[in-house]
């Protein structure tokens, strides 16, 4: 049976349902693709970022560390030139990585500061060059006096028995000692050396020497302690060359501190390529959180939806179906159909019309077993009814008594009163019979023309008479006028009975039969009356 | 010609009589100067002055020693560029017989100390010094000297403080106890029959007063420490003192040679340093390096916003403008929760006024040592354990207070150890002892300086490949970045007393 529950449920139609189920997903398949891509575009601006800028930007701070790197080596270089080719060389090649470096800084440093440290470096390197130059001199003009030293030493070893013989000897260990002096570093010891070589020079000096001697004498005073003696010239050379090495590494220094300061560039690069890529992966991390919320999200609501499809409408549609089948069979299927949609539409409209088909079926049947004129069973019922009860009678051992009734004079009726009227009194008649069945097992129908049966299970011939008695007196009593008869003022019947004994076996059209031969005999024997079979 | 000849008569008049009377008299002029490690300074004596002292006294007829006492190489602006390498080319033109090391020749680590005494055309004297890589002394550096003049010879013995191994970090020098050292080198200088032993150092010990009083050494030469100058000294008790304001000390010598009782004399006249004339050679050299140290320093980088003082009382006991910048800079550098500075690092001793411009020369004035920034993960446990050990010795105006960014923090200086500091507050948030913060402070700090070893625990931040700049570039570029800086007491060092 199928329950129209759903009209009074608010109405969500299949459209409805489908439309939002399938936006649902379309919406999740938006979303998910959305944070995708745009993650796919956040890392790429990220990653375009880096390539586009902070790696140029490395590159670069690396090319002006290399452009430094070989500065330093140059200083180097320059600082152990020992000739004037070497020096020149070198620095040639610092002025080279010096305009290198320049130009790497350029891309580097737009108007800092450390332009001018640039410039400060280039101003010392020249001093430094300059240095180099001063020092080289000053070696150049020490072996200078040197070579004169020897040169005057080889006039001393000529110079023979002019005087002393001592002389030569202590001359040759002066210039051992200038020698031994030009060789200490240290600035004390050299002037100690030179004090001691001063008090030989005396000793060498003396009155008694000879002309020669002490003009040779007078010549190494002037080389020693000359405006430019090598007494002086030592002592510069040695503060020269501290000076050299000082500046060396001072330079050297500051362009380590120059190259450092690249660190400021590095660092600012290196914070932002963390801070973009700390904060891409943060946001990244944020996304995949929020897509795997999405996607959680999205199949628990996927599983909701097709639990509701499949509730709504797979689950429906299959009742349906179960209802059709079973209704198809015939069998009467106590089923609820919630909702309301079109399958609801779709059950109700089936209920609708089955009803439909179950009403013209019983009034089909119910035309087909029944008297056109006066509703009362035909004979086709008849044949139905009287087989089964005798089938009955038969299996239960019991007596059916059949009454055949027939009009007496009923031609004439129709010839005299018409057909209209003779219609109108087969209805009375039938009316009369069927008034006057009392059980329901009883049964009338018209057999034919003016002929009606009635068939009464469980009925002896008493029983049977008594009834046959019972119609003739209420025909009698109704007294529907019959002018024309032969029998009476008003219609009459003759009734035939047929009483079946208990065990008796027979056959409905036996029993007709045999009821016709009594209703015979009552006809034969005057009309109006009745007559047993037998 | 004339003196000379007078000169002769006495001595041998002298000579005779000593024969007869008494052994035989030596004089001796020694000049002692060192604590000059600003060229630019003149107040107390310059360079200068100490070139004309050395040219007068070099020409009288007797022999002098000139001793250079060192605490000169560093820190000053010139040496945080050249590491004291103008010092050494300035002492060559002076020529000092040797020149002994004290704690700031190691400001720039032991192997610069090395690069500068190929630099320098005289020796460079420490005793106790002990170099794992050499097994001996420091590269470069002698245990002792003999002075030779004439016919006198004055050994030298120098004692360094072992505290210089802490102070500036050294990496592999050590400082060998001084008393068995000094008695080698007794023993050593003896032999080589000097006349005269003298021993250098600047920490006093009660032990060089017995080595003066048993005569094992004759005299000593001394360098007041910074803490000590506040005091008038006098150059009295054989002991003859050099200090920043009083930078230079002529000695006058004499002796009996030949008796077993020296009975060293020894004269200090009183030098008007401010009235000794200037000596155009050494002038023109310092005139130079100054010229240098305008070029490579003399930009100016930005305007003080406020007034400004750097005095070493005031940085070392209290929250200071400039502490706060300079915390400030390096932690906007590296971008850290905090930053710490210690105070000892800041060095000016100066005071700008408002409006005043702020050149590079200001900023390595007062950060003159070449510290590099360093980046540190630290718990607030152990963030409360370095304020504790920085509020630890406030009275004592000690170098390791520390200038703060990014936390406040209050203390109680009466409390008893390592319960002084209360409340510490972080970005305005109490500290979690538990959570790791970052923390940005100098290589010195973060290598356990100032016995800072709450430092040596921590995990070292990722530094880029490329070397890290020095904190006094940082400061100068943050500056160049404000152009007007307004530094500021912020309360962030809170002191609270009963």
């Amino acid at each position: 049976m199928i329950i129209p529950s759903a009209k009074n449920a608010p109405r969500i139609s299949l459209v409805t349902v489908f439309s939002a189920g399938f936006m649902c997903i379309m919406f999740i398949f938006i979303l998910l693709s959305y944070f995708t891509f745009s993650r796919l575009l956040s890392f790429e601006s990220t990653l375009t970022n880096v390539s586009e800028i902070s790696l140029p930007h490395i590159i670069e701070i690396n090319q002006l560390y290399t452009q430094a790197a070989s500065l330093l080596e140059s200083t180097d270089i320059l600082s152990q030139s020992s000739s004037n080719a070497s020096k020149r060389l070198a620095k040639e090649q610092l002025q080279s990585n010096l305009l290198n470096t320049r130009k790497a800084a350029k891309e580097i440093f737009k108007n800092e500061f450390l332009d001018t440290q640039l410039n400060t470096i280039a101003i010392e390197l020249e001093e430094f060059s300059d240095l180099i130059d001063e020092r080289q001199q000053t070696r150049d003009n020490i072996e200078l006096l040197k070579t004169q030293l020897f040169e005057l030493n080889k006039q001393a070893i000529t110079v023979k028995g002019e005087s002393y013989s001592d002389w030569t000897m202590i001359f040759s260990q002066a210039i051992v000692n200038v020698s031994t002096a030009l060789n200490e570093n240290k600035l004390q010891q050299v002037r100690f050396l030179f004090k001691q070589l001063k008090q030989q020079l005396s000793k060498l000096y003396q009155e008694e020497r000879s002309e020669t001697e002490k003009k040779l004498t007078s010549k190494l005073k002037n080389l020693l302690f000359g405006e430019n003696g090598l007494e002086v010239l030592k002592i510069q050379y040695l503060r020269l060359a501290g000076r050299t090495i000082g500046k060396a590494n001072f330079v050297q220094s500051l362009i380590r501190d120059y190259v450092t300061q690249l660190g400021f560039v590095t660092n600012k690069t290196e914070q932002r390529i963390t801070k973009q890529v700390s904060y891409s992966a943060i946001e990244t991390q944020k996304q995949i959180q929020l897509i795997g919320v999405v996607l959680i999200g999205g199949v628990i609501f996927l599983s909701i939806i097709s639990f509701l499809f499949q509730q709504r409408v797979l689950k429906r549609i299959s009742v349906f179906n179960q209802i059709v089948l079973t209704k198809s069979q015939g069998i009467e299927l106590q089923t609820q159909l919630s909702g309301n949609d079109e399958i609801t539409d779709l059950a109700i409209t089936f209920k609708a019309f089955t009803e439909t088909i179950e009403l013209q079926k019983k009034k089909l049947e119910h035309l087909s077993m029944s008297d056109g004129l006066t509703g009362i069973a035909n004979r086709r019922a008849l044949d139905i009814r009287l087989q089964h009860d005798i089938k009955l009678a038969m299996r239960d051992k019991y007596s059916v008594s059949v009454l055949l009734m027939d009009i007496d004079n009923f031609k004439l009726f129709n010839d005299n009163y018409g057909h209209s009227a003779g219609d109108t009194c087969l209805k009375d008649i039938s009316r009369i019979i069927s008034n006057a069945l009392q059980r329901d097992t009883d049964f009338v129908a018209r057999y034919g023309g003016e002929e009606f049966i009635c068939v009464l299970p469980r009925t002896s011939a008493e029983g049977a008479e008594e009834l046959a008695i019972h119609i003739i007196n209420e025909l009698k009593a109704e007294a529907l006028p019959h002018h024309y008869s032969d029998v009476a003022k008003h219609v009459t019947l003759s009734i035939g009975i047929k009483t079946t004994s208990p065990n008796e076996s027979t056959t409905s059209e036996l029993l007709i039969k045999q009821s016709d031969q009594a209703l015979y005999a009552a006809k034969k024997a005057g009309k109006n009356r009745h007559s047993f079979y037998g | 010609m004339l003196i000379q000849k007078l000169l002769f008569v006495t001595t041998a008049s002298l000579l005779l009589i000593n024969t007869v009377v008494v052994a035989t008299e030596k004089h001796l002029t020694l000049v002692y100067a060192g604590n000059m490690p600003d060229i630019g300074i003149s107040t107390h004596g310059t360079y200068s002055n100490l070139a004309s002292l050395l040219e007068t006294v070099r020409a009288e007829e007797t022999p002098t020693v000139f001793t250079f006492a060192g605490g000169s190489l560093g820190p000053s602006p010139l040496s945080s560029l050249d590491k004291g390498s103008h010092i050494i080319d300035i002492l060559n033109t002076l020529e000092p017989d040797l020149m002994t090391l004290t704690k700031r020749e190691f400001s720039y680590s032991e192997d610069e100390l090395t690069l500068r005494s190929y630099e320098a055309a005289f020796p460079l004297i420490s005793s106790n010094i002990y170099d794992p890589l050499t097994d001996n002394n420091l590269e470069g550096i002698s245990s002792t000297y003999i002075a030779e003049k004439n016919d006198i010879k004055i050994g030298f013995i120098s004692i360094l403080d072992e505290e210089v191994v802490t102070e500036y970090l050294l990496k592999r020098l050590q400082v060998v106890d001084p008393r068995d050292v000094i008695q080698r080198e007794i023993a050593f200088l003896r032999a080589q029959k000097v006349d005269l032993i003298a021993l250098t150092y600047a920490k006093e010990r009660d032990y060089y007063h017995t080595l003066l009083s048993e005569n094992q050494i004759d005299f000593a030469l001394r360098v007041l420490p910074t803490s000590e100058q506040n005091s008038t000294f006098q150059q009295t008790n054989k002991i003859y003192s050099v200090a920043t304001r009083a930078p230079f000390v002529l000695l006058r010598m004499r002796w009996d040679s030949d008796s077993d009782n020296k009975n060293l004399m020894i004269d200090v006249p009183k030098l008007d340093r401010a009235l000794l004339p200037g000596n155009p050679t050494t002038s023109s050299l310092i005139k130079k390096y100054n010229q240098r140290l305008n070029r490579l320093l003399g930009q100016q980088i930005g305007t003080w916003g406020t007034q400004i003082n750097t005095s070493r009382n005031l940085v070392r006991t209290q929250e200071a403008p400039f502490g706060n910048l300079v915390a400030d800079s390096i932690r906007g550098y590296l971008q850290t929760d905090i930053a710490f500075v210690n105070a000892g690092d800041i060095r000016g001793e100066k005071s700008y006024n408002k409006g005043d411009p702020i050149t590079r020369h200001d900023i390595v004035t007062e950060l003159p040592f070449r510290n590099t920034i360093t980046g540190l993960f630290i718990t607030g446990a152990q963030i409360k354990k370095a304020l504790e050990h920085s509020v630890s010795q406030v009275q004592q105006i000690n170098g390791r207070f520390l200038q703060i960014s990014g936390l406040s923090f209050t203390y109680r200086p009466d409390n008893p150890d390592n319960q002084r500091v209360q409340t510490i507050l972080i970005n305005k948030e109490p500290i979690i002892p538990s959570k790791t913060y970052t923390l940005a402070i100098s290589n010195y700090l973060a290598n356990g300086g100032d016995e800072y070893s709450v430092f040596l625990n921590t995990k070292r931040q990722q530094a880029s490949t490329q070397k890290q700049p020095l904190i006094s570039e940082i400061v100068t570029r943050s500056i160049q970045q404000q152009k007007i800086i307004y530094p500021s007491i912020e309360n962030r060092i809170k002191r609270i007393t009963k």
